[in-house]
């Protein structure tokens, strides 16, 4: 997979999420994986855990710093619960956010 | 295409928390790709052959069962290979063996002439030049005629041909007609009437022209030259000729013919029918004939068993007459035998006219006019 433009925000480690559509989406500057399945997959971030959750979810590649996620993506969420904010919160993804909306 | 490249393995990991070692894993710089998850404790996952150590020591670290399903790839198939050295070894000593013969002339052989010569030039390409194993590349063709063609006086032509790592040699000598007949001076004759189509001819000078109508016999090209070069020259006519040639065949057709027909007198017999098989059989080769009266289904048994009430009728060989239709037909079957066998197998059929007459007496009288273009002309020596 190609990276893209690398985001300013990417480059300080925080993550960066590309979503292609609602099948596909990548992530870069992961911390690990807290829980991954068919109906969801939790990753740690410096932002605080990043949550997919839909159908057929599969971790397609999984390297140190980037992860590709692809599936039936139904929505994508920060838990607030678990966040530890540092610094300004610059990811233009972050709170809740769902594919529906681009619609 | 990497996975083929660098190698994979397909991996089976049970262990307490999955994700753990997928960190741990991570970790340690290796790639995870298709991660499925089988159950809460169990997942497979695909990793490349360089990440497979990382791997192994993150299962130990997270107290894993790692079980690999599934390798494949260079990496994989060099790593097995070094495994078996003696394998490895006669498989690279075969490849340099046919790398070392495949530019070599491995077989020589002869041919063409008779045996005694033959032989000879075997000798002499095998012991004589040494060409056995030699460079392919390095073969003198030049020489290797001229020494063949030194052998023996009769040798009229000798020609080389290097196949992969076959060297063929055809001999050819003056008995076996290779260039000796062609040298005669010859005309060439129309070998049946016609009207020229077109002629081309190589050498010779051509009579004739496109449209001339010519008879059998006459001159088409003739071998004397003399007029064209002025000095009495005679030459081996070759020329291709095509003409159109009509033909005309006709068949006639008998209104009555000796068939076998059924004699008069008859006898009753009883017979079996089981699957369709009538037992005993009619058989009109042997002369008999059969006719079923009644038919009737054994109930006693559950098998399509039939009992026939029949008459069976000895043939003779009588006088028919024939309807017109059987006589068209014997006649079309009678008229295109006829063409087939007098056309010649490179004829080309331009145009075929039938006529029908029925005569006074009852009889058919078929008739075909057909043209064709065909090769026109036979040599003569002169």
């Amino acid at each position: 997979m190609q990276k893209a433009d690398v985001h300013e925000s990417a480059a300080e480690g925080f993550p960066c999420i590309e979503l292609y559509a609602d099948s596909r989406a990548y992530v870069e500057n992961h911390i690990g994986v807290i829980e991954f399945g068919e109906s969801i997959v939790r990753l740690k971030t410096a932002l605080g855990i990043l949550r997919f959750e839909g159908a057929g979810l599969r971790i397609r590649n999984a390297e140190p710093k980037c992860m590709l996620i692809d599936g039936q993506i139904a929505s994508i969420t920060f838990e607030k619960g678990d966040q530890r904010h540092r610094g300004e919160q610059r990811s233009s993804l972050c709170g809740n956010f769902s594919p529906d909306m681009l619609k | 295409m990497w996975k083929f490249f660098s190698g994979y393995a397909k991996i089976r990991v049970e262990c307490s928390r999955p994700e753990g070692f997928v960190n741990c894993a991570l970790q340690r710089g290796a790639e995870l790709h298709n991660l499925k998850r089988s159950s809460r404790r169990e997942f497979t996952a695909v990793v490349r052959s360089s990440g497979l150590a990382a791997v192994r020591e993150a299962a130990n670290e997270c107290g894993a069962e790692l079980q690999i399903l599934k390798t494949g790839g260079t990496a994989f198939l060099l790593r097995s290979l070094l495994a078996r050295p003696a394998l490895t070894g006669g498989l690279a000593a075969a490849m340099l063996l046919m790398a070392f013969l495949s530019g070599r002339l491995i077989f020589v052989s002869a041919e063409g002439a008779e045996e005694r010569i033959v032989l000879a030039a075997q000798e002499l390409m095998e012991n004589g030049l040494e060409l056995r194993f030699s460079r392919a590349k390095a073969l003198d063709r030049a020489e290797l005629i001229e020494r063949v063609s030194g052998l023996d006086p009769s040798i009229d032509l000798v020609r080389v041909e290097v196949d992969g790592v076959i060297l063929r040699v055809h001999i050819l000598t003056a008995e076996d007609g290779g260039s000796g007949e062609d040298a005669r001076p010859a005309s060439i004759y129309a070998d049946r009437d016609c009207v020229i189509v077109s002629i081309s001819a190589s050498s010779g000078k051509p009579l004739v022209r496109a449209g001339d109508a010519v008879k059998k016999d006459q001159l088409l090209v003739s071998a004397d030259i003399s007029a064209e070069s002025g000095g009495g020259e005679r030459v081996h006519s070759e020329a291709e000729i095509i003409g159109e040639v009509a033909r005309v065949l006709s068949v006639r057709v008998e209104p009555a013919a000796a068939l076998p027909v059924p004699e008069g007198a008859a006898s009753r017999f009883f017979a079996i029918e089981l699957f369709g098989i009538t037992l005993p059989r009619a058989d009109k080769e042997r002369g008999l004939a059969m006719e079923i009266k009644h038919k009737a289904r054994l109930d006693c048994t559950f098998l399509p068993i039939f009992a026939l009430d029949a008459r069976s009728r000895e043939f003779v060989i009588g006088t028919r007459k024939l309807l017109r239709k059987e006589m068209l037909a014997e006649a079309r079957a009678r008229l295109d035998a006829g063409i087939a066998a007098a056309l010649p197998a490179d004829a080309l059929i331009v145009s075929k006219i039938t006529e029908l007459i029925w005569e006074e007496d009852g009889a058919l009288t078929m008739s075909a006019t057909v043209h064709t273009y065909e090769k026109i002309g036979t040599e003569r020596y002169l």
